[in-house]
């Protein structure tokens, strides 16, 4: 059963150029998918790839500008003010910086707190019950509940922002890079807590990350983004390890190995992002694609099923045979 | 082998506002001639004060309290400042992690690599520039000759990063140290990067101080490796020995932290606790009050850097054959 149902959702943004030139950036360009209930959905592309933008569109933080999103069985982009902020309450997000998502002026306890007074209407001293609680919930201890966020250390700022984003009990939360500030060490304690909390609370992930060695530990499904476009979308290990696009495996070969045994077989993508002012005519991917032909330019690919994912490629088919033979 | 570089017991100290802060303590490695050697560890371990300490960058609240460091023969410690200006940008080199604020914004990118050549090797501004030119060429800039007129801000994090690796190049030094050189860009680009940097590696006949943070790269990357901990060298070993059978508890618990297909469904395992605070080390081994191997004698004594396989050294009273 799904519980976020994205169709066909694109996000414009103006952009100026210098003094007079303006132009058009699709941030997200037609994106529809699935996210069941109770699942870790990865999201997974490189700088500018949308997939931030993909996240905030989801919670109706920005105002699509065509498409739908459902969250379970509500059309989100339908509603107006007040009912948004209603539906707000079951959806939740974490960013990346968790220093810069927490207001310096504020300390723990009111950052934590301030959900619930103003959404739950809450008196101090149930708001305050409720706060120990969430702490307890994410491993912080209570002497914390006094403290201001340049006080904490990265790994405690970001229980704090986790805190505070199930505070009102959300079904479903949005984390973007949740850990890409964090060192190895602290990213391990902050991702086994939010698979504990996963657990315990029946929530639903949207894991926004351009690191794949962690999005094929956690997640259950994974989207690969290249320009606005998903290019490969199915289940985590189909897409990272069997996965046919040349976009989504030229990614996985680049990604090091912490395993000196293992030799490179790097599948090199020249250059670099084009501009996503004039993105390429077809398929976006081509001009950094060794397997692109004529028709690349020329004819749009769509998502479609191939072996165990679905693939926006026109050789996706053979592409899988080059591979297994 | 010949060490082209030799860092021997260095501890430093930084005076801050909150007291003295044990940045450095008894830090040693050697990094032989065309090798690439790596600096791993987390933040705050001191991989960058190592690096900097190297070149004599230090900030001026930074004082050293003991050590050695040699570069090809000679102490760099006693060398007078007008010496290390000259060693600095010709025998050794850096490149940093964010190029867009390690270049110039106001003159030509041509122009800031011709610099380097015009300082320390006596070229004019035309030699340079051509020097200039073709050293881009070298670093797979394209359309080299027009790219020289152009800005830092004109160019892609990738092009200013390889703008960044062909002034480092210029004087054709021997040891390069790399801070976290793709740390700022996407996966597929540093994946370029870092080719590039092997590439050049060979052809150059460099040897490379990198320092990362990040285990893959060093997988793919390193000769050998210097693991850190709370500013104190924990492990060090060729890349394939450290990886296989890593000694010290830091490094294998960072290890097993690493997310993998392969741990699906277990939790992660993380190390219990924070890194310490270097205003007040703990006493002995800076890691026991988090190894979960620790014994009594670990708060007291401070374990040695000591060969315990073969290339493979390890501070941890384990090996000493201490048992409690």
């Amino acid at each position: 059963m799904s519980l976020i149902r994205v169709e066909d959702l694109t996000k414009v943004f103006p952009t100026r150029v210098g003094l007079l030139r303006k132009g058009l950036i699709r941030a997200v360009d037609g994106v529809s998918l699935e996210i069941d209930s109770g699942e870790t959905f990865g999201l997974v592309g490189e700088s500018g790839s949308g997939k931030t933008t993909l996240g905030r569109c989801i919670l109706c933080l920005l105002t699509p500008t065509s498409g739908r999103v459902w969250f379970d069985g509500v059309d989100l982009t339908g509603l107006d003010g007040r009912d948004l902020r209603r539906m707000r309450l079951r959806m939740q997000i974490v960013f990346q910086n968790p220093l810069a998502s927490l207001n310096p002026r504020m300390n723990v306890r009111s950052i934590v707190s301030e959900p619930v007074r103003v959404h739950w209407g809450l008196d101090p001293s149930e708001a305050d019950r409720r706060v120990r609680k969430l702490l307890g919930m994410v491993g912080l201890h209570e002497e914390v509940l006094g403290q201001y966020p340049h006080e904490l250390s990265g790994g405690q700022c970001q229980r704090v922002a986790i805190a505070r984003a199930l505070a009102v009990e959300p079904k479903f939360l949005v984390l973007d890079e949740p850990t890409s500030s964090l060192d190895v060490s602290v990213q391990a304690q902050i991702v086994n807590l939010l698979k504990q909390l996963q657990r315990d609370l029946g929530l639903t992930y949207l894991f926004i990350t351009h690191d794949l060695s962690l999005i094929s530990y956690l997640a259950d499904r994974v989207a690969v983004m290249y320009m606005g476009k998903v290019v490969e979308i199915g289940g985590v290990l189909d897409v990272l390890e069997r996965g046919v696009h040349p976009y989504t495996r030229a990614l996985r070969s680049a990604v090091p190995v912490p395993d000196p045994t293992v030799g490179r077989r790097r599948i090199p993508i020249r250059g670099e992002i084009p501009s996503a002012m004039n993105p390429p005519s077809g398929c976006r991917f081509r001009t950094r694609c060794p397997w692109a032909q004529d028709r690349c330019a020329a004819e749009e690919p769509v998502l479609r099923g191939v072996q165990v994912t679905q693939v926006a490629c026109h050789f996706a088919e053979s592409i899988a045979e080059e591979v297994v033979a | 082998m010949t060490h082209l570089l030799e860092m021997r017991d260095l501890t430093l100290d930084f005076e801050t506002e909150d007291g003295v802060a044990k940045v450095l303590d008894r830090v040693s490695f050697d990094i032989a001639e065309g090798e690439v050697f790596g600096l791993v560890g987390e933040t705050g371990c001191g991989k960058t004060v190592t690096a900097l300490a190297i070149l004599r960058l230090l900030p001026r609240t930074a004082l050293i309290r003991g050590g050695a460091i040699r570069f090809a023969g000679e102490n760099l410690l006693a060398k007078s400042d007008g010496e290390m200006a000259r060693l600095r940008g010709s025998r050794m080199t850096m490149v940093f992690q964010d190029p867009a604020t390690s270049l110039n914004p106001t003159f030509p990118i041509g122009d800031q690599v011709a610099r380097v050549l015009t300082v320390h090797e006596g070229l004019d501004r035309d030699e340079a520039l051509a020097r200039a030119a073709e050293l881009f060429g070298r670093v797979g800039l394209p359309d080299a000759g027009g790219l020289l007129r152009r800005y830092p801000h004109e160019l892609s994090g990738g092009m200013q990063q390889r703008v960044m690796i062909a002034m480092a190049l210029a004087c054709r030094p021997k040891l390069l140290i790399a801070d976290e050189p793709t740390t700022a860009v996407d996966v597929t680009l540093q994946a370029q990067i870092l080719d590039l940097l092997l590439t050049l590696k060979a052809e150059f006949g460099l040897s490379v101080l990198l320092i990362t943070h990040n285990f893959g790269i060093v997988a793919e990357t390193c000769d050998r490796v210097g693991v850190m901990y709370a500013g104190t060298m924990a492990e060090v070993g060729r890349t394939s020995d450290v990886f296989r059978e890593p000694l010290h508890p830091y490094t294998q618990s960072l290890m097993r932290a690493l997310p993998r297909t392969g741990a699906r469904g277990r939790p992660l395992q993380s190390i219990p606790g924070m890194v310490p605070s270097l205003l007040v080390p703990p006493t002995g081994c800076r890691f026991h009050p988090r190894c979960e191997f620790a014994m009594k004698t670990c708060a007291a004594r401070r374990p040695e850097l000591l060969e315990h396989r073969p290339g493979h050294r390890a501070a941890c009273l384990l090996y000493e054959g201490v048992r409690e």
